[in-house]
C-alpha cells in the first residue's frame, strides 16, 4: 500500500519558497521605490509670517523671525492666506516677493506683490489679517531628513570649555 | 633523493571527535591529514587503516599515515619526557582514561605554556605540562632487542637525557660520560636512565640538592653493575629492565610517540568538490558544507533573496533611527498639513516593509530549517541499518537516541546564519553612517568595528572546544538515564540503587563542572568584549564633542556607537549557538559518514539459481574463522548442510552457536574461509537474497510497541492472503490473544513488555510462520522462558510448518534435538562433533552423549530431590505439590 502524497516525504521536498520570495521581492521593489522618492522627490518647504500691511496696489508686509527671514530671498512665490470673508472668497493668494526690509533686531519684514487680478476689486484699505507663506526652498525628502538631524543646516556650534568654536558644516 | 616535506599546516587542530575511545586512532589520523590539508576522503582513511571495530594500534596509525602523505616515526620515550617534545610537534600519543580503554590523542602546537591537543573523547584542549602529564598513558612494552632498536630514536632520547643532566646541574664530565652513545648497549642505557630518574626524583623532593651532591649522588649509582643497582632503584624508575629472566628481552615503560615529519608535497591537496544535490547519505565533512550543499540545491533566487533582502533590512535597520529623529524635527520644516501626512504615510509604509520584508527572510530560514532536520532525519533513519555492527558495539544506544532527539535543535541553524549575516550588515551600515557624521572619529570606529569583528573569531576555537565537550557530557548523561530506565527492576530487586546514585553523581558533577566551566568562559569572553568595545564608544562620543562637532547629531552618533558593540553581542551569540548547533550536526554526520555495509532496500537483480532446490538453501562453509577484536569465536569451520536438511546446533554458553547462525545470515563476515550458499559466496545481493528467504526466530528479535496484529504481519503487509490464523494457531498465541483486553489490536508495549518472554517468543514464531518464500529457518534459542512441552509441540509445529525448508535449531535443551537427524555440538568456536543423535549418543564418549546425561541428571537428580519444595501455578492458581505429583 503505497503512502498518500500529504503524508509522504515528497511533500516535504515540494515545499518551495515562492511565496516568501515573492513577499521578499515585492518588499524590495517597494524599498527600492521608497528609497528613489528618498532622493529625487521634491518638497516645497515655506516660511511663514504674520500680515502687517496689505493696500491696494496689492503690496503686502510680512513679518518674520529674522533667521526665517534670511532664507526669502526676492522673486522667490508664496501665498496669502487671509482671515474673514475675503479669504474664503479668493482662497490663496499668490504674492511674489519684492524685496526684504531692514531687521529690527527682533522681527524682520518682508515685501512682496500681490499677483492675483481679481484681488484688486477689494477696498484694501480695511486692515486685513492673515499669514504669508514662501517657498523658500524645493529640496528632496533625504536633505530634509538631514536638515531635521542637523546636517546641512545652521545649528548652533557646539562649544567646550575652552570656548573654542567649529565651522559648521 | 630525500623529498622536502611541507611543514605548513593549520594553526588550530581540526576537531575530529569520537564517543568510542575505539575509534580515536581513526579521529586523530583524520585530524592530522585535515590539519596538513591532505585531500584524503573519511572511506579511503577506513579502507587504508583497516579500521573494523577495535582502535587502531600504534603500527596501524603510522600505516594510515605513512598511506596518506604524512611520513612519521614511531618512538619509545621516558615518561617525564615531554617537555623534550616541543620542537618536534605535531605527535600522536595515548591519553589515559579511569573508566575506558586509552585512546589516542594529536599534539599539535605549543603556544606559551598551552599545548594544544586533540582528543577526540573531549575536542580541542589547551593544556598546560602539568595537566598534560596527568593525561598521559605511560605504555608498558616487553620486546626483543630488535624491537627496543627499532623504536629508539637516539637524537630525541640523548637530547632528552642531557636536558634532564643540565637540570640537575651535574659536571660536564659526568654528562659526556652519561651520553656517550651506548646504542645496543641497553642494560647501560637502562642503568643511566633508571639513575637520573632516581636522583631527579630526589632533588624534586628536595632530599638532595642539585650540583656536586646531584654528582656525586649519581656517580655512586652509576658506579655499581645493573644487578645492584635493580635493588636500589625502585622499579618505576626503570624505563627499560630486562625482562625476566631472559637475556634477550627488554621491557619498556614510557611513551609511545608518533611523530609527524611534514605533508609529503606528492599528497593530493584538499579540493572539495561540490555537488549538484544534496546527497543525504553521503555527507561528509563540515556542517557548513551541508548548508551550502542546501542552499545550493535549492537554486541560487531563494539564497539571493535573502541576502539582498538581509542588505536592504540591515540598511533600513540602521538608517530606521535616523528616520525616527528626523520625523520628530520635519514637522517645523514643512508649512504644509497635507504634506507633513504624506511624509508620514511614507515613513509608515517603510517600516511596514520593513516588517514584512523581515517576516519573508525568517520564514524561509525555518523552512531551510525544516529541510535540514528532517533531510537528516530521513539520513539518519536510513542509515541506522546500513551501519556495521562494530558501531553499534562501540556506540551507546542512549548515544543515538540523544542524536536523534537533539535533531530538533537544527532547524535554528539559517536563523542563526541571517541573524549572523543581517548583524554584520548592520555593523557594516553603521560604520559608515559614523564616519560619514563624523569623520575624524574614522579610527575609533574602524577600530570598534574590527574590534567586535575579531573578538568572536580569536575566541571562537576556544568557546567552541568547550562547547564540544558539553555535547558530549549531555551524551554521557544521557546514557545513565537510558540504563537506570531500562534496568529500573533489577536495580530495585538488587537495591542497586545506591550505586546507580554514585555512578550519576560522579556524571553530574562532571557535568555540571564542565557547565560551569563553560559559562564562566562565556562570561568573561562576553565580559571583556563588552568592557573594550564600551571604552571604544565612550571614545568616540568624547571625540566628537571635543572636536565640535553638530549638536543635532550627538545624540544619533552617541546611539549608532552603543549599537556597535550591541550588534557585536548579537554577532557573538549567533556565532555560540551556532556553535554548539554545530557540534549537534557534528555528531550526527559522523555515522552518516561510515561506509555502507549494505545498500538501503535495494532492488535485486538476482534470484535463486536455477539449479538450486526452490524449497531448501544450500549452505556450505569452508574453512570458516571469524575473530572479533583480537579474540577467534570460531575457528576452521567445515559444514555442509544439504538444501531441507534440519539440524540441532548445541553447545555450551559462548561456545559460537549464535555466531555461526548470524555468520549464515551475513551480519557477520568471516575473517577467513568461504561460505556458499546454493554455490554462491554468501556476498553482496546473495546476502540479501538470503535474508528475504529466511525465517529467523531470536529473542533479540524486536517486538515493537504497536498491535499484536502489526507484530506478526510487519514483515509481510504486502500478502493480506497470508495465512493469519494458521500461524496464530501453530505458535500456540489463541492462549495468548483471549488474555489480551483488545485481542489482534492489543499494543504490546515497550519491547513487547505486555507479553511474558514466553508469549513473545510465540508471537516471534508467528510473525516467522507469515513469511514467503522461506528457504532457510534460524531458530536461535526460540523458545525460550517456555516449559518443556511447550517447546516441544512448538518445535514440533515448526518442523511439520516448513518441512522442506533448510532448519538450523540452536537450542540449549538437549533432548530437544534426539528428534533431528542430525547434531552440531559446538565447543571452543570448533564443530567437536557432527552426526546423528543416535551415533553420537551410542559412542563411548562423546560431548553429546555428556550433555545429555547432565540434562537428564539435572532433571532427574536435582529437581527431583526431596529439599525442593515445590510451587505450582496455573491460571492464577498456586499450588504446592509433592514430588512426583506433577
Amino acid at each position: 500500500m503505497s503512502t498518500p502524497f500529504t503524508r509522504s516525504i515528497r511533500i516535504l521536498e515540494a515545499d518551495r519558497f515562492l511565496p516568501s520570495i515573492i513577499v521578499i521581492s515585492v518588499a524590495i521593489l517597494i524599498l527600492a521605490g521608497w528609497l528613489a522618492w528618498l532622493f529625487f522627490a521634491q518638497i516645497t518647504l515655506r516660511e511663514s509670517g504674520k500680515l502687517i500691511t496689505i493696500n491696494n496696489t496689492g503690496l503686502v508686509t510680512i513679518e518674520m523671525s529674522p533667521t526665517a527671514a534670511q532664507r526669502v530671498k526676492s522673486g522667490q512665490k508664496g501665498v496669502l492666506d487671509l482671515n474673514g470673508d475675503i479669504g474664503e472668497d479668493l482662497g490663496l493668494v499668490p504674492v511674489i516677493v519684492t524685496r526684504r526690509l531692514p531687521s529690527n533686531g527682533e522681527k524682520t519684514q518682508i515685501e512682496a506683490q500681490v499677483i492675483l487680478e481679481s484681488f484688486f476689486v477689494y477696498q484694501t484699505d480695511e486692515t486685513y489679517a492673515g499669514t504669508g507663506r514662501i517657498d523658500v526652498d524645493q529640496v528632496s525628502p533625504l536633505n530634509l531628513f538631514l536638515r531635521s538631524t542637523g546636517q546641512f543646516l545652521g545649528a548652533p556650534q557646539l562649544t567646550t570649555s575652552s570656548g573654542n568654536t567649529s565651522q559648521n558644516r | 633523493m630525500t623529498t622536502q616535506l611541507e611543514k605548513n599546516r593549520r594553526l588550530y587542530v581540526p576537531v575530529h571527535s569520537t564517543e568510542s575511545a575505539h575509534a580515536s586512532g581513526l579521529a586523530v589520523i583524520k585530524a592530522a591529514v585535515d590539519g596538513y590539508n591532505i585531500d584524503v576522503s573519511d572511506e579511503a582513511l577506513w579502507q587504508a587503516s583497516g579500521f573494523s571495530g577495535p582502535d587502531l594500534q600504534a603500527n596501524q596509525i603510522v600505516d594510515t599515515l605513512t598511506q596518506s602523505g604524512i611520513p612519521n616515526t614511531l618512538y619509545y620515550l621516558p615518561s617525564n619526557a615531554l617537555n623534550t617534545l616541543n620542537k618536534k610537534l605535531p605527535i600522536i600519543v595515548r591519553l589515559r582514561s579511569d573508566n575506558m580503554p586509552n585512546r589516542s590523542a594529536l599534539i599539535w602546537q605549543r603556544i606559551g605554556p598551552y599545548w594544544q591537543l586533540l582528543d577526540p573523547e573531549q575536542g580541542r584542549l589547551w593544556l598546560t605540562t602539568a595537566q598534560l602529564e596527568k593525561l598521559l598513558f605511560v605504555t608498558e612494552e616487553t620486546g626483543d632487542l630488535d624491537q627496543m632498536n627499532g623504536r629508539f630514536h637516539p637524537a630525541t632520547y640523548f637530547s632528552y637525557l642531557e636536558s634532564c643532566l643540565n637540570t640537575l646541574r651535574v659536571s660536564p664530565e659526568l654528562i659526556a660520560s652519561c651520553l656517550k652513545k651506548r646504542e645496543d648497549e641497553w642494560a647501560d642505557i637502562a642503568a643511566v636512565d633508571a639513575a637520573i630518574h632516581f636522583v631527579q626524583h630526589l632533588v624534586s623532593i628536595e632530599g638532595l640538592k642539585r650540583g656536586q651532591a646531584a654528582t656525586n649522588a649519581l656517580k655512586s649509582l652509576l658506579s655499581r653493575d645493573t644487578a645492584e643497582l635493580e635493588t636500589v632503584i625502585p622499579a618505576s624508575y626503570w624505563t627499560y629492565k630486562q625482562a625476566g629472566e631472559h637475556n634477550g628481552k627488554m621491557r619498556f615503560r614510557g611513551l609511545e610517540i608518533i611523530q609527524l615529519h611534514g605533508r609529503d608535497p606528492q599528497a593530493p591537496r584538499t579540493a572539495r568538490t561540490q555537488q549538484r544535490r544534496v546527497d543525504w547519505n553521503n555527507l561528509l565533512g563540515e556542517p557548513e558544507q551541508l548548508i551550502w550543499q542546501i542552499l545550493r540545491e535549492d537554486g541560487w533566487v531563494a539564497p539571493t533573496a535573502v541576502v539582498s533582502g538581509l542588505f536592504i533590512a540591515g540598511l533600513g535597520l540602521t538608517f530606521e533611527v535616523f528616520l525616527l529623529q528626523g520625523l520628530l524635527q520635519i514637522g517645523q520644516q514643512l508649512g504644509n498639513q497635507t504634506q507633513r501626512i504624506i511624509i508620514l504615510g511614507l515613513i509608515f509604509l517603510f517600516f511596514i516593509t520593513l516588517v514584512c520584508l523581515l517576516m519573508a527572510i525568517d520564514s524561509i530560514g525555518r523552512q531551510q530549517g525544516r529541510r535540514i532536520e528532517v533531510g537528516l532525519r530521513v539520513a539518519f533513519l536510513e542509515k541506522i541499518p546500513r551501519l556495521p555492527l562494530w558501531f553499534f558495539q562501540h556506540n551507546q544506544t542512549s548515544n543515538l537516541t540523544q542524536r536523534g532527539y537533539t535533531l530538533r535543535s537544527v532547524h535554528s541553524l539559517p536563523d542563526l546564519a541571517q541573524k549572523f549575516i543581517q548583524s554584520g550588515f548592520q555593523i557594516l551600515f553603521t560604520a559608515i553612517g559614523l564616519i560619514w557624521l563624523a569623520p575624524e572619529n574614522s579610527w575609533f570606529v574602524l577600530a570598534l568595528v574590527a574590534f567586535t569583528l575579531i573578538w568572536p573569531y580569536l575566541t571562537q576555537p576556544l568557546t567552541a572546544q568547550r562547547a564540544f565537550g558539553l555535547a558530549q557530557e549531555n551524551n554521557t548523561l544521557s546514557q545513565i538515564y537510558l540504563d537506570a530506565l531500562l534496568g529500573i527492576v533489577p536495580v530495585r530487586v538488587h537495591n542497586a540503587e545506591n550505586t546507580v546514585w554514585r555512578r550519576y553523581q560522579n556524571l553530574l558533577v562532571k557535568w555540571v563542572n564542565l557547565n560551569l566551566s563553560y559559562f564562566q568562559f562565556v562570561t568573561l569572553v562576553q565580559g571583556g568584549g563588552i568592557l573594550i568595545s564600551t571604552g571604544l564608544t565612550v571614545g568616540i562620543v568624547l571625540n566628537y564633542v571635543f572636536s565640535q562637532g553638530e549638536t543635532a547629531s550627538v545624540l544619533l552618533i552617541t546611539f549608532w556607537a552603543i549599537n556597535i558593540p550591541i550588534l557585536g553581542q548579537k554577532l557573538i551569540e549567533a556565532m555560540q549557538d551556532y556553535l554548539q548547533k554545530r557540534a549537534i550536526v557534528q555528531m550526527l554526520l559522523q555515522p552518516l559518514s561510515i561506509p555502507d555495509t549494505a545498500p538501503l532496500r535495494p532492488v535485486l537483480t538476482i534470484d535463486t539459481p536455477e539449479d538450486a532446490n526452490p524449497d531448501g538453501a544450500h549452505i556450505e562453509l569452508k574453512n570458516v574463522s571469524l575473530t572479533v577484536g583480537d579474540v577467534e569465536i570460531l575457528k576452521e569451520i567445515d559444514l555442509e548442510i544439504q538444501a531441507g536438511e534440519q539440524i540441532a546446533v548445541v553447545g555450551p554458553s559462548g561456545a559460537g552457536k549464535s555466531t555461526l547462525a548470524s555468520l549464515v545470515l551475513g551480519w557477520q563476515t568471516p575473517a577467513g574461509g568461504t561460505i556458499l550458499v546454493d554455490g554462491q559466496p554468501l556476498e553482496g545481493e546473495y546476502v540479501e537474497l538470503l535474508r528475504r528467504q529466511t525465517a529467523w526466530v531470536d529473542p533479540a528479535v524486536q517486538l515493537w510497541n504497536r498491535s499484536l496484529l502489526f507484530n506478526v504481519w510487519y514483515a509481510n503487509q504486502s500478502d493480506v492472503t497470508a495465512p493469519l490464523g494458521d500461524a496464530i494457531d501453530l505458535a500456540d498465541l489463541f492462549g495468548v490473544l483471549e488474555v489480551l483486553p483488545e485481542g489482534l489490536q492489543t499494543q504490546l508495549g515497550e519491547n513487547g513488555r505486555l507479553l511474558s518472554g514466553g508469549q513473545g517468543q510465540r508471537v516471534r514464531l508467528a510473525r516467522a510462520m507469515l513469511q514467503d518464500d522461506v528457504r532457510l529457518v534460524v531458530l536461535d534459542e526460540a523458545f525460550r522462558g517456555l516449559d518443556r512441552g511447550k517447546r516441544r509441540k512448538l518445535l514440533k509445529n515448526a518442523r511439520e510448518f516448513w518441512p522442506k525448508a533448510t532448519m538450523i535449531c540452536i537450542t540449549h535443551d538437549v533432548g530437544q534435538t534426539e528428534g533431528f537427524s542430525r547434531v552440531l555440538v559446538i565447543e571452543n568456536g570448533r564443530i567437536a562433533e557432527d552426526d546423528s543423535p543416535e551415533n553420537l549418543r551410542n559412542r563411548p564418549t562423546s560431548r553429546y552423549k555428556d550433555l545429555l546425561a547432565a540434562e537428564e541428571a539435572v532433571r532427574t537428580t536435582m529437581w527431583q530431590s526431596a529439599n525442593w519444595k515445590r510451587l505450582h501455578l496455573a491460571n492464577g492458581n498456586l499450588t504446592v505439590t509433592e514430588p512426583g505429583e506433577e
